[in-house]
């Protein structure tokens, strides 16, 4: 009887760190759909601003380069417009300057 | 008195892992059939329907390791699975698709590597815990399932 309790408390457990998870991550949607957006186009390490923020999905980083999938926007000087296509130094100038943030832990190309 | 414990500990740590992964893949079902649908090693056809078979056995294995009489059928479901799971992960390496793995949570943050040797873990973990069952069955056959010195694991 008592494993069959500690089992359940371990169901439950998966269950709500489950919850909690989606619960994070559909607030870090709802974040991303309203701000702009890069993600990693090719091998060498070019970004492209996405043309639907909302519909980002990182899902679709496929696991192909050593880059960050993709990066978002911060509230930093928001009268400095980014250009749509950047390189991977510009990138990483722009992370420096507090522009951008990575917005998810997967490297890879995104499946535009 | 370690083998109980390692077996009784492995059950607990899948009925986590599969309820763990199955919650996400049916909170972002469309999601997960849209990405089986993109993998070569599965049909198109075939998709939506392990979209939802995979997440409900995951469920039903984790319900049979909680009830100690199908702990021991759990175990073996739960080798089965993790060998599909891990054979699919290198199925797809050694062909060289980078899809993306809608396998839930943190688990979609690793990569397919790191996934790999995750599924790895847990498949040596299956394995030990029912070669440790059988070992004991065989050495106190009267005793019910996962049975070890005694100590019934059905009761």
């Amino acid at each position: 009887m008592k494993k069959l309790f500690f089992g359940l408390m371990v169901a439950v457990a998966a269950i709500s760190f489950s919850a909690f998870t989606v619960a994070k991550d559909a607030e870090r949607k709802a974040r991303i759909a309203a701000g702009d957006i890069w993600v990693n186009t090719s091998l060498a390490g070019d970004y492209e601003k996405h043309p639907n923020p909302p519909a980002f999905n990182d899902g679709d980083c496929e696991d192909t380069s050593t880059f960050i999938c993709a990066y978002e926007r911060t509230n930093v000087d928001p009268t400095t417009n980014l250009p749509t296509n950047m390189s991977e130094g510009e990138i990483a100038q722009a992370v420096e300057d507090g522009l951008l943030v990575p917005l998810t832990e997967k490297e890879g190309i995104y499946d535009l | 008195m370690l083998k109980p414990l390692f077996i009784e500990i492995t059950g607990y740590l899948f009925i986590f892992l599969f309820l763990y992964t199955a919650y996400f893949k049916l909170v972002d079902h469309d999601n997960f059939s849209h990405v089986l649908s993109k993998s070569p090693a599965i049909s198109v056809s075939l998709a939506p329907i392990l979209a939802w078979t995979i997440p409900l056995g995951e469920i039903l294995v984790a319900c049979l390791l909680l009830v100690p009489k199908t702990k021991e059928t759990g175990l073996w479901l739960s080798l089965a699975l993790m060998l599909v799971f891990t054979s699919y992960l290198g199925y797809m390496l050694a062909r060289g698709d980078q899809l993306p793995c809608n396998c839930g949570g943190v688990i979609s943050a690793m990569t397919w590597k790191q996934h790999l040797l995750f599924n790895l873990f847990f498949l040596a973990l299956a394995v030990l815990a029912v070669s440790f069952g059988r070992q004991k069955k065989k050495s106190n056959p009267k005793a019910g399932p996962l049975s070890v010195q005694g100590l019934d694991y059905t009761s």
